[in-house]
């Protein structure tokens, strides 16, 4: 028989099952948008996690502990358990093995995205990915009080542009941070995309978040209202900062220097090497990635074996249908591309569907957890590993197909044109 | 047809000696190899008789020991390199405390004599840490971080311009091969 004809008989014959047949077609998108999910998520938080920062020998912080150090100044993921005194950071400047210095401070926040309090050494020092520098968009970095420098995610978010007028709020938590109202920031320049935290930061000077939280004691609000101009005379040095970056002359100084850092007569700081803590906190990622892929085979073999069962289950009440079509010109042998012809196009709209089904429900925990999966690109490509995954479980289901293909030539054989039912 | 074997086997012979000549066998070495020589903990304590018996005299918290024994620690603290590997192709077995990552493979690590130098342990003295910065594609991936690895390379002594300058071993565009057995890296003799 024609091919072209097989096909349409396949898919007719298909149609008249399809209630089985399309929940069977949910079971696999669900089951291909799970596998796609998880090897998607593994890649971007891979490269998220790995690419942040070059060049960097050691994060000096408050003691915790080194994945939450790292975790609260780098990603801005947790918070810091204490903050240092500005005194360490001036003192860490003068230690003579430091080459370079970048202070953070953290704590404040717009629309949910993180405020960096820092200095031009951010510009100056920090390298990301392949040693790259961070480089403007539009603008320049921030020079006066109130001068504010967005990453290219909340340009991106909110349409900013430069010149721009915004406030900032203290806390992270949008429905509850307060709002520094009278203090207004203007956007003076928006940064290139980086692929890292920085992208979902604004920047401005460690003076202006001390001149907007003058008269501010223990995290609430002053009942004074200061002018602009007021705060920017009355707003002291910095006290603390949360956390700062160091690089060294001296790479093979690195243990020397952390130690001193440790044992610091002034302060109890900790300093880690990001580079060692990374790669630990990629490990304890790892294992939780095993099991991800774990479930998600199991979900799919799920879901094959239930691509079998919607073959198997109607073979036979087939058996009259398959009589008919061999009455009418149809080879043995076609029974089996009949049987494919279906899997086939099974395989085709689950992928598709699936596909769909991923980016839908991506958006949607985008959505439900902005911080979280703020990383997570809106439409991701697939790559080719995904695709060729994909292909290989159409491959797999064919061979599946198999099966139900030869238990029903067997009987078409044995049948003949007059099924005995 | 002479002269035609005669230019293949002329150019064969050059590939062969250029061959030759790029793989110079490198040596293995092992950490203590790596000291100078008669630098070690029972020589240095021998410098210091006179300070240690001293020491036992005076009484706990003084300040005087306390500058006595600074005085020791910073002869312990010296760490001079060893110039006999200079510009000698080695290879020496270390475990890593990575510095740089890229795309989750480790570019730029210390190699140390032991594992988890960065944690708990007093860290290794400078003489017993090595730079390294791998060749391109032989980055370790962040997976392999806590095993033990054979660098390759030719190793490089940065002497010191000022008391701290950039004094300390190194190895550039260094092979890696992964050392699944290593825990204890002593000499096998």
């Amino acid at each position: 028989m024609a091919f072209s004809s097989l096909i349409r008989l396949a898919l007719k014959s298909a149609w008249s099952r399809k209630a089985t047949l399309i929940l069977s077609l949910f079971s696999v998108a669900v089951s291909i948008a799970l596998l796609i999910g998880v090897d998607q998520l593994r890649n971007h938080t891979k490269a998220h996690f790995m690419n942040s920062l070059s060049g960097t020998d050691l994060i000096v912080g408050a003691r915790s502990g080194p994945v939450n150090l790292l975790l609260y100044s780098l990603f801005h993921l947790g918070e810091a358990t204490h903050n240092i005194d500005y005194q360490s950071y001036l003192s860490l400047q003068k230690m003579p093995q430091i080459d370079w210095t970048i202070p953070l401070s953290l704590g404040d926040s717009h629309r949910g995205f993180q405020v960096l309090g820092t200095n031009q050494d951010l510009y100056r020092h920090y390298r990301y990915a392949d040693k790259q520098a961070l480089q403007f968009a539009a603008g320049k970095p921030f020079n006066d009080l109130y001068d504010v420098v967005i990453g290219s995610e909340v340009a991106r978010r909110f349409h900013y542009s430069l010149g721009h007028k915004l406030t900032l709020a203290h806390g992270m938590n949008p429905q509850h941070a307060i709002e520094h109202k009278g203090q207004i920031f203007t956007v003076v320049g928006i940064l290139e995309p980086t692929g890292t935290p920085i992208d979902d930061s604004l920047q401005v000077s460690l003076k202006a978040l001390e001149a907007i939280h003058v008269g501010w004691h223990n995290g609430a609000p002053s009942g004074l209202t200061l002018t602009p101009e007021l705060a920017r005379k009355l707003a002291p040095q910095p006290q603390t900062l949360t956390a700062v970056l160091v690089g060294l002359k001296n790479p093979i100084m690195t243990f020397k220097v952390q130690r001193k850092i440790n044992q610091f007569a002034d302060e109890p700081l900790s300093a880690i090497l990001p580079g060692a803590t990374l790669a630990k906190f990629w490990k304890t990622l790892g294992m939780f990635e095993k099991s991800l892929w774990a479930i998600g085979a199991l979900v799919l073999a799920a879901a094959l074996l239930n691509i079998l069962m919607v073959l198997l289950a109607p073979l036979n009440e087939r058996r009259r249908e398959i009589a008919i079509l061999r009455a009418l010109g149809c080879h043995a042998g076609d029974v089996f591309k009949l049987f494919a012809i279906e899997t086939a196009a099974l395989m085709l709209s689950a992928s598709a569907v699936g596909i769909a089904l991923f980016y839908g429900l991506l958006n949607l925990a985008k959505y439900s957890f902005p911080q979280v999966l703020q990383f997570m690109p809106s439409l991701p490509l697939l790559t080719t590993q995904e695709l060729a995954g994909l292909g290989l479980l159409g491959i797999l289901a064919l061979a599946l197909s198999l099966i139900p293909a030869y238990i029903a030539y067997k009987r078409s054989l044995h049948d003949g044109l007059t099924p005995k039912l | 047809m002479k002269q035609l074997l005669f230019v293949c086997i002329f150019a064969l012979s050059l590939f062969a000696a250029d061959h030759a000549v790029a793989k110079e066998s490198s040596t293995l070495i092992y950490w203590e190899d790596l000291l100078p020589p008669g630098y070690d903990a029972d020589a240095i304590l021998e410098k210091h008789q006179a300070d240690l018996e001293r020491l036992d005299q005076l009484p706990d918290e003084s300040e005087e020991g306390q500058k006595l024994l600074q005085k020791i620690l910073d002869s312990f603290n010296a760490s001079p390199m060893n110039q006999k590997w200079n510009h000698k192709p080695i290879r020496l077995d270390g475990f890593l405390a990575p510095l740089d990552i890229e795309n989750g493979k480790i570019v730029r690590f210390l190699l140390v004599p032991y594992f988890g130098a960065c944690i708990h342990v007093p860290p290794p003295p400078t003489n017993q840490t090595v730079l390294i910065e791998t060749a391109p594609g032989q980055a370790i991936p962040v997976e392999q971080a806590d095993y033990a690895f054979v660098v390759e390379g030719t190793l490089e002594i940065e002497s010191s311009k000022t008391d701290i300058g950039s004094a300390g071993y190194r190895i550039l565009n260094a092979k890696t091969t992964i050392d699944r057995e290593g825990t204890w890296l002593e000499p096998q003799n």
